[in-house]
């Protein structure tokens, strides 16, 4: 809710300076993953146990720089919220969503393979979608949208609640 | 309600059924229209509500990734729905994130955020609020505001309609009501009808049929039985009308008749004035003659008191030589004892012995010791003497009554010479004396007869009066008592006699338990004439008044009736001035 809050407060300001953007940015995606996690629907199969937490992957370098911290508070289908990061690709990790920053490109192309079904990958890196990438972040008009890959989401057993579909800048 | 006064039943009954049939729809219909106004406010909120919640929830994921064109777009979707007007949706952060105006012509504002599930009415306009939540979390609030115009239509259309309905029932209903209430009204109408026939052209002979028997029934009844009675009362009306003019008529010849006999009066009364005229001349005369017959008459009362006065004194007389005749009875009584005593005396007897001892007057002395007869003698004598001595003793016992009477006689006379002197002289008598005197000359009969005498004498002082004309009034009285004892079957015979003051007068009461008087006799009882007894002459207490009246007196008697006694009261002035008149 504060990261929310915070979001709205800084919706309406022009960014000036780099560092202020890059911060805002990130506070936004990492709103935005709590989002995408709960206009999905996630199956018990998704967890390793009932009182498992939900767990947020980020592969590479972590770009969010404490951005995320916020949202270990928060909670997503009664879980807790878990952060982990990997700085190499890891398959055995048991993740609900596995975040690729723009560097992680490689990470992602490695181990797309091998992730487990019910993994909502989400990147910002250009052509996610295309590599076979569920929701990719864009850019729109100084605005962060992003694109939904539906095939892959279905593939990999991931639906969406249609609301976030609407939302979506994309669909494929 | 004045107003109201002259308005016929009918249209009064009309009225009030109609004010309560007007009344109950009119209530009814706002009742109707009412629940309706409420039923369809809560469908138009509940319709909006549904809207709302669907358009919250697809809104959430624009809130959420900040997509305004996707809220906008979503909000246009209720484009579908006409009455919505504005709809708008704000963040958590109460910054306005989304609009949608049906009309871009009017300019509405977006509330601020309130997390309330609401609905608020303003004027003409509803505002449906709903939060729009992610995971539970209101993230932002969409308000929905519609124009409550086509509800509004829709329920005048409906008040419209229902009236239409009431209007018709409310006819049907006076439609109705005056076809039925002619059941009540028709039988007062037609009774209002008669009785005004009746009163307009005084036909008592009108009748009102009786159709029912309710109330109104009753009523016609009893307007039928009294239009009967007066009817009767009209015909005797009329009746006594006609018999009045007849009257009339003749009181008008009686009027006539009156006039006549009233100049026939006048020459009467002339007459008579006439006759009145020589009736006084004659008056004139007449007095004269009157005059005459005074004194003629005056004379005659003179001679008529000297025979009242003689026969009072031979009254007293007539008492005196009773009594007198009583003892001298018992004188002759007396006299024929004693002269049968000395008839019968045994002394002869005495000229016998006397005889026998002059015969043998030789020797005596042989003849008394040894003869058979002279032996005899002495007891003879003894014997004699005996009888002589008894006969003398009767004798001296009879001298002795006889002398006494003689005695009486002698007083009655000499008293009967005391008053006989004294007729019309006044002089001091004391009342008692008199009354004693009185009784004393009646005693005779008083004792003969039984009779008990009481006296109660008061003091009284010495009066200045005839006391012969006293002594007859008393000795009347007395004499009259005692007869009226005398008559009385039993022997209860009782005589008062009181004397008292009372009132300046001295009162001689003589009271008897006799055969008492009539009611009708007591007024005739001082008539010259009237006789109560046998024997009586009739003026006793006639000429007892007259000399009480003489004495400045009067006399008084009362009797409770026969059998039951009477008292005689002779008033005596004590004031020597009026006992002197």
């Amino acid at each position: 809710m504060v990261l929310v809050l915070a979001v709205s407060l800084t919706l309406g300001a022009a960014p000036h300076d780099s560092l202020a953007d890059n911060n805002r940015e990130y506070q936004l995606k990492a709103a935005y993953l709590l989002n995408f996690a709960r206009f999905v629907y996630w199956p018990e199969q998704s967890f390793a146990a009932d009182d498992s937490a939900f767990t947020i992957c980020v592969y590479g370098d972590n770009p969010f720089d404490g951005a995320l911290n916020s949202l270990s508070s928060k909670q997503i289908n009664n879980r807790p919220i878990e952060i982990r990061f990997f700085e190499q690709g890891q398959t055995d990790a048991q993740c609900q969503i596995a975040f690729f920053p723009e560097t992680a490109q490689a990470i992602y192309s490695s181990l797309k393979k091998q992730l487990p079904a019910h993994v909502l990958t989400v990147s910002e890196y250009d052509g996610f979608c295309e590599d076979g990438g569920m929701i990719e972040f864009i850019q729109v008009e100084n605005k962060i949208r992003f694109e939904i890959n539906l095939t892959s989401s279905t593939e990999n057993g991931i639906k969406y609640r249609s609301q976030l579909l609407e939302v979506a800048e994309r669909l494929r | 309600m004045k107003l109201f006064r002259h308005i016929s039943i009918k249209t009064k009954l009309l009225m009030v059924y109609i004010t309560i049939t007007g009344l109950i729809l009119t209530s009814a219909f706002i009742i109707i229209m009412r629940m309706e106004a409420s039923t369809n406010r809560q469908n138009v909120v509940s319709g909006l509500s549904v809207v709302g919640e669907i358009v919250a929830d697809r809104s959430a994921a624009s809130v959420a990734f900040s997509d305004v064109e996707s809220a906008n777009s979503n909000l246009r979707t209720l484009r579908s729905h006409e009455s919505i007007v504005y709809a708008c949706i704000r963040t958590e952060a109460n910054e306005s994130f989304a609009q949608y105006t049906i009309d871009s012509s009017t300019q509405y504002s977006c509330d601020d955020f309130d997390i309330e599930n609401t609905t608020r009415f303003d004027g003409n306009y509803v505002d449906i609020y709903k939060p729009i939540l992610l995971e539970g979390q209101p993230i932002g609030m969409l308000q929905v505001k519609a124009s409550l115009d086509e509800l509004n239509k829709r329920l005048l259309d409906s008040a419209k309609l229902s009236f239409m309905i009431f209007t018709g029932l409310m006819l049907i209903a006076a439609f109705l009501s005056r076809k039925l209430m002619n059941l009540v009204t028709q039988p007062i109408t037609r009774l209002k009808d008669i009785a005004q026939s009746v009163t307009e052209k005084r036909n008592y002979d009108l009748r009102v049929e009786q159709v029912s028997s309710d109330e109104v029934g009753v009523l016609v009844n009893s307007f039928n039985k009294m239009l009967d009675q007066i009817a009767a009362r009209d015909r005797a009306l009329n009746n006594e009308k006609e018999k009045a003019e007849i009257s009339a008529l003749s009181a008008k010849r009686h009027a006539s008749e009156t006039e006549k006999m009233n100049a026939e009066l006048e020459k009467e009364i002339s007459e008579r004035l006439r006759v009145e005229k020589e009736l006084q001349e004659l008056n004139e005369t007449l007095e004269e003659k009157v005059q005459e017959r005074t004194l003629e008459l005056k004379q005659l009362n003179e001679k008529i008191g000297d025979i009242a006065r003689s026969a009072g004194m031979a009254e007293v007389a007539s008492g005196v030589l009773h009594n007198v005749g009583n003892v001298l009875n018992s004188v002759n009584v007396s006299a024929s004892v004693m002269r049968e005593q000395v008839r019968k005396s045994k002394a002869e007897n005495l000229g016998r012995l006397v005889n026998l001892m002059q015969k043998n007057q030789h020797d005596l002395a042989d003849f008394i010791s040894n003869d058979e007869k002279g032996k005899q003698i002495p007891k003879f004598i003894a014997l004699l003497a005996e009888q002589l001595t008894e006969e003398r003793n009767t004798l001296f016992r009879e001298l002795d009554e006889l002398a006494n009477n003689i005695d009486h006689i002698k007083n009655i006379i000499s008293m009967q010479q005391s008053y006989a002197g004294s007729y019309g002289v006044r002089e001091k008598v004391k009342l008692s004396d008199l009354v004693e005197d009185a009784l004393k000359i009646n005693l005779q009969e008083v004792n003969r007869h039984n009779i008990k005498v009481e006296r109660h004498y008061d003091e009284t002082p010495l009066i200045y009066a005839d006391k012969h004309k006293l002594l007859q009034i008393i000795i009347n009285l007395i004499s009259n008592a005692k007869y009226a004892l005398k008559e009385k079957a039993d022997n209860n015979r009782l005589l008062q006699i009181m004397i008292y003051k009372n009132d300046g007068e001295a009162v001689i009461e003589i009271r008897d338990t006799g055969i008492g008087i009539a009611q009708d006799d007591i007024q005739h009882l001082f008539e010259y004439g009237f006789k109560r007894r046998r024997g009586g002459h009739g003026f006793g207490l006639h000429h007892s008044a007259l000399v009480a009246n003489e004495v400045g007196g009067r006399i008084k008697v009362y009797s409770e009736g026969p059998g039951k006694g009477a008292t005689f009261q002779l008033f005596v002035p004590l004031d020597e001035k009026v006992a002197a008149a």
